[in-house]
């Protein structure tokens, strides 16, 4: 939990963020049946499925406003003031930043791009091959550079979805975004690999091992149990997982 | 069912264990998986039982059981291990044992106090398990003369309770969090009218928010975030030589045992107060009550025992509301009862009705897992620890991985995992700002009960709402609430302290 000094300020922010809740949420209710029909049916007001969200969004209202008075009564003002003039302070792409942006950005990428587009045995090892070892290494140089061209790779992907250009892809050949992604992998493994030989730390190599490992044993557990001894179907089975039921399959 | 008919189904559901190899392998594997998780600071109980729900989805329903009780027994003691060996709580629970583990360990008992974690844990989960043998029946029948008011309130109560104790900060951010719980349990079609409710035209939100991969998010990925954003270093294990039972030290201290048990289940039993609240106030009670109170903090039997009894009898205290009326007493209950509804099990009054024997079959179980703890606790303590060394960097982007293909995997809908991401970033963020997730989660969980059920009731009554006022559990439950809202309040502090300075100035 932040410390109290800056907490309130930030209670004056969460406590608006709850209010606009509230009234949306009431004004949504308001749009619900009340008393009047609903496919057919006469309603009254203690049937309405707006009942329920009106005590949701009038309990947050009165909360909402409780902590944003608890805040301003406690320094929340000043408090806040001191955020916002410490905000440019340090940057948007400091250190702290840096490292909260290796955790989310692959993760982010991982969820709402590469599943339901790459193989899913090289969109885990995409994610593992960058976070385990940025994060295992724990140094900021390499956390920053890698995070870059992370986020470029990602883009293209971005880039290739938002024109539609990844079903064409896939209609040219089904594996072509799979060729892309183990491209990318190679890429941002020698980057990583050429940064680690670049800070001369004789430890890194041995952890970057470590961290290769992890990253292809982990699929390699993973999608047999999901997909033959659970029988998930996975979101995307491209190339890799195709050859894995192959031999799956002939071996059975 | 009469005593001599459970007793029968106890022993033949433990018979029944222990003759299947396949289960007592299920039973080990999942307590020492459930320790290691413990052990391994940044994984948690609660996390430990949301991924292995994913993995015996497809089990049958007494192995899925032995699975989930194995891993939530095995992790919550297995928290003490990184408390005593290298001063870092494997799990909040275990945060209190820290104060006195880790002195110990450093006077080179670290044997000594594992081994005293280890027996106390067992005794304490064995003391939950009665409990819940005793008081689970009696609740559900009680329950079972519940209305839709006195379910509606209960549903409130337990939103209300849970934001009052586990919140760290103002207890309105308690409540709203609860609140926030509730309105997205509305998401979806309702139940009475099948009207869309805050579906935003998107299609998969009309069947509803799913309760795993929420509960997924939730609690998987802040913990995820929080690991990786700050950094761990990992620390050298003391030495450990032999883990000893330390029976002379429990015999010693068990009136402590015993305090610390009752307390433990008592606040198991409180909707969404975990384990950890549990830990902390019993050791709070044990150093206000001891004749030693100086020695706390210094590596002192009491503490541990205080600590670690109570945590572990937490367990069978939230299996008491959340068999007997379906609202989990700790977030890692709030875990099991979603895998409990994957297996078409519906917890509450009804549960003993429809599956006779399951309670007692849950207490059988509880009563084995605590015994696969002691056992496993005994014999591989040296192995486990070895494992504290291992940075969370190597494991927490495989969790992550984990809670993904886990959360796809229950309903195979991605759409879950478009969910579960910005679920995990707003309570992270909630979390960090002092907003307790607990609330939200019995929010989720209660949300479409408390909203049936006060429409329903109001159905029945013709719109009136005296059934709350003239119905007696209804009205207890009302005055409860009251209750806790009032003594919650500034002006209601601010007068006591008034009434306290009078006092003593008389």
């Amino acid at each position: 939990m932040m410390d109290k000094a800056k907490l309130r300020g930030a209670d004056l922010i969460t406590s608006a963020i709850f209010f606009l809740l509230g009234i949306w949420i009431v004004a949504e209710a308001f749009t619900m049946p009340l008393k009047d029909s609903y496919a057919g049916v006469d309603s009254v007001w203690y049937v309405s499925p707006a009942l329920m969200p009106l005590i949701i969004g009038a309990a947050m209202l009165l909360l909402s406003v409780a902590i944003f008075v608890h805040a301003a009564k406690n320094g929340g003002l000043e408090s806040l003031k001191e955020i916002w003039k410490n905000r440019t302070k340090d940057g948007l792409l400091n250190d702290s930043n840096i490292r909260y942006g290796c955790v989310l950005v692959p993760l982010i990428a991982m969820v709402y791009l590469n599943l339901t587009r790459i193989d899913f045995f090289l969109a885990i090892v995409l994610y593992l091959g960058f976070t385990i070892t940025v994060f295992y290494l724990d140094n900021p140089t390499i956390m920053r550079k890698g995070l870059y061209l992370y986020t470029a790779e990602m883009s293209l992907i971005l880039v290739l979805a938002i024109f539609g250009l990844d079903k064409a892809l896939m209609g040219l050949f089904e594996y072509s975004l799979d060729i892309i992604a183990a491209a990318m992998i190679i890429v941002i493994t020698v980057f990583l690999r050429i940064q680690i030989k670049e800070t001369g730390n004789p430890e890194y190599p041995k952890k970057f091992r470590a961290a290769m490992w992890m990253t292809y044993l982990t699929p390699l557990f993973i999608v047999p149990i999901f997909r033959y001894m659970l029988r998930v179907p996975l979101p995307r089975e491209g190339a890799i997982v195709n050859l894995m039921s192959l031999f799956y399959y002939s071996i059975r | 069912m009469n005593i001599l008919q459970q007793f029968g189904v106890f022993f033949s559901a433990i018979f029944s264990i222990v003759t299947n190899p396949v289960q007592m392998l299920i039973l080990f594997g999942s307590t020492l998986l459930g320790i290691v998780f413990g052990a391994l600071p940044g994984l948690t109980a609660t996390l430990g039982v949301a991924l292995l729900t994913t993995l015996t989805y497809g089990l049958p329903l007494q192995s899925a059981m032995i699975a989930l009780m194995g891993i939530y027994v095995g992790a919550v003691y297995g928290g003490s291990y990184g408390s005593i060996m290298i001063n870092i709580p494997g799990t909040a629970a275990a945060a209190a044992t820290a104060l006195e583990g880790y002195p110990m360990a450093c006077r080179g008992e670290a044997g000594r106090a594992l081994g005293l974690t280890t027996t106390v844990s067992a005794i304490g989960t064995f003391v939950g398990m009665l409990f819940v043998v005793v008081f689970t029946p009696l609740i559900a029948a009680l329950a079972l003369q519940f209305t839709s008011f006195e379910f509606f309130l209960l549903a409130f109560f337990g939103i209300l309770i849970s934001g009052s104790i586990s919140c760290p900060d103002t207890v309105q951010k308690g409540w709203i969090t609860g609140f926030l719980g509730l309105f997205l349990a509305m998401v979806g079609r309702d139940s009475l009218q099948v009207y869309p409710r805050y579906t935003l035209g998107i299609m998969e939100l009309e069947s509803g928010i799913e309760i795993v991969p929420v509960l997924i998010g939730a609690f998987g990925i802040p913990q995820i975030i929080q690991v990786l954003k700050d950094k761990h270093s990992t620390a050298q294990p003391n030495k450990l030589e032999r883990v000893l039972p330390s029976w002379g030290d429990v015999g010693r201290n068990l009136k402590h045992l015993v305090r610390s048990a009752l307390i433990g289940v008592g606040i198991g039993a409180v909707p969404g107060i975990g384990e950890d609240i549990a830990a902390w106030v019993s050791y709070g009670t044990a150093k206000k009550t001891s004749k030693h109170p100086e020695k706390f903090g210094t590596g002192f039997e009491e503490g541990i025992v205080a600590s670690e009894t109570a945590n572990n009898a937490c367990i069978g205290g939230a299996m008491i509301p959340l068999l007997s009326m379906g609202i989990p007493g700790s977030p890692p209950a709030a875990m099991l009862l979603g895998a409990l509804l994957l297996h078409g099990v519906a917890p509450g009054p009804m549960l003993e009705i429809e599956r006779p024997g399951f309670t007692i079959g849950i207490s059988a179980i509880l009563l084995l897992a605590s015994f696969a703890m002691w056992v496993v606790g005994m014999l591989l303590a040296k192995q486990v620890v070895k494992l504290l060394r291992v940075p969370p960097a190597l494991f927490m982007p495989v969790v992550a991985v984990l809670c993904l293909i886990g959360s796809y995997s229950l309903g195979l809908k991605v759409f879950n995992l478009y969910l579960m991401i910005p679920m995990g970033i707003l309570t992270y963020y909630l979390t960090d700002m002092g907003y307790p997730i607990p609330p939200l989660v019995i929010g989720v969980i209660l949300g479409t009960m408390a909203d049936a059920n006060l429409r329903r009731g109001l159905m029945v009554s013709q719109g009136s709402i005296a059934p709350f006022f003239t119905r007696p559990v209804a009205l207890v439950l009302l005055l409860v609430i009251v209750l806790t809202f009032v003594t919650n309040m500034g002006f209601y502090k601010n007068l006591m302290a008034k009434l306290k300075k009078g006092k003593n100035v008389r």
